[in-house]
């Protein structure tokens, strides 16, 4: 079966080529679409078995990272999506995608689909934008679609200002219990560590987590920028003969799934 | 009329810009400084409810997780008396007149699509406290050098609580 994706631009996403490159490499059909397309039915969700909202610097940051978007498919689409969620079809929110599932209450979505925000992503501690490689341990057992089989340890690239993970002590003790944590930043040797290896201050070491059945999906750093080997800094020294890089396993994990189940 | 919206950050969370703020002025060489805490503003103009200005610092403005928000001077009070700090300065920067106000035009469009009309303007500044001992000349400086940059902004400040 056809593996239908689409991919949501609006003002100022800019990881959307890289995200539709990596979607196809997967086996997937891809659409990019502005979200408008959406709004004015033009393209309709329910043709689609996977929506991803890429990384970027939507509406400039303006206020926090993600806010203006995040209203924008709450007040705009949170029908569409709502029931895109609940048929079990996949989301995924890399950096700014997160930042806006998160901020619109589609992670961690403890007390239901988009009820309310339980989260979010603050600005980084250290107060500057962070452009660099990260260690990435894969914490879940079992529930997030994305990331089944994954390597234990992952090399990728983040790249946000507003990425620190925050939520109440309560929430973060139920997303552990949940299942619902999938990776976390670590040193090269798999140890939790604070900065520089936790690029934002991030509670808990937190770069991405799942919605409770693990159909939604977000991260702080960018698959899609390691789906080639040799877009690693040291490539022609890593280990191993594979020509796919550590991030591809999201993709294809989604559509595989598609194609089996959706 | 015109609402003035505060948002600030919670006693708990980290203002990330107030705290290079207060690296930056010590970097300049200016010692005394022992706290610099900020503050968005947003200044509403348009024909709304209260309950309509409410929505939209709960729901746009304002981050529950980290910030609290309030309306005039409010914000600043309510800082101050968190610090314990008995005075501070207060440093208010916003745009010249004729400079585009990006974030007021993107608020703007935020406040269209949650379906609110009689909006007609917004505009943003920013609010700094710097707290600890520091002169009047000190805090010129910290003006012209950090905090605005004098061709798109103007900038004022003033000493508020003290006994």
């Amino acid at each position: 079966m056809e593996v239908r994706t689409i991919v949501l631009r609006v003002d100022g996403t800019n990881c959307d080529e890289e995200t539709v490159i990596s979607f196809k490499k997967a086996g997937s059909t891809v659409d990019l679409a502005h979200v408008n397309e959406l709004i004015r039915k033009e393209k309709s969700l329910e043709d689609y078995q996977v929506l991803c909202i890429p990384g970027g610097f939507t509406y400039g940051d303006d206020i926090a990272a993600g806010k203006i978007f995040a209203i924008l498919l709450k007040y705009k689409l949170s029908k569409d999506i709502k029931k895109f969620v609940e048929e079990g079809k996949l989301v995924i929110g890399i950096c700014n995608g997160f930042q806006v599932l998160v901020k619109t209450g589609l992670l961690p979505a403890l007390e239901g689909i988009m009820k309310k925000q339980e989260a979010t992503l603050a600005f980084n501690d250290c107060g500057y934008f962070q452009d660099r490689w990260i260690y990435l341990k894969h914490e879940n057992k079992g529930k997030c679609v994305f990331t089944k089989g994954i390597k234990d340890i992952i090399h990728i690239p983040v790249n946000h200002a507003e990425g620190k993970f925050v939520a109440d002590r309560d929430v973060i003790r139920r997303l552990e219990k949940n299942d619902q944590v999938v990776f976390k930043y670590v040193d090269p040797d798999g140890n939790y560590a604070g900065f520089p290896w936790t690029p934002n201050g991030s509670m808990d070491n937190i770069a991405g987590i799942c919605n409770p059945e693990g159909n939604v999906f977000g991260l702080m750093p960018h698959p899609e920028k390691f789906i080639h080997k040799w877009t690693h800094p040291y490539w022609t020294r890593l280990p191993g003969s594979s020509d796919v890089g550590d991030g591809f396993a999201i993709f294809k994990n989604a559509v595989e799934f598609a194609k089996k189940k959706l | 009329m015109a609402w003035i919206v505060e948002v600030g950050y919670k006693k708990e969370a980290t203002d990330p810009v107030g705290f290079l703020t207060k690296k930056e002025i010590e970097d300049l060489g200016i010692e005394g400084v022992k706290d610099v805490r900020t503050i968005n503003t947003y200044i509403i103009d348009g024909d709304i409810s209260e309950d309509d200005v409410k929505k939209i610092c709960e729901e746009l403005l304002s981050d529950s997780q980290i910030q609290h928000f309030g309306y005039s001077d409010e914000n600043v009070k309510k800082l101050i008396t968190e610090h314990g700090f008995p005075e501070a300065w207060l440093v208010e920067v916003t745009f010249k007149p004729g400079v585009t106000d990006a974030v007021g035009l993107s608020t703007l469009n935020a406040i269209e699509i949650m379906g609110i009309d009689g909006v007609r303007n917004v505009s943003t500044g920013e609010k700094y406290l710097i707290f600890g001992d520091v002169s009047e000349e000190d805090v010129e400086k910290i003006c012209k050098r950090i905090l605005a940059n004098e061709l798109i902004q103007n900038y004022s400040y003033r000493k508020i609580g003290g006994k």
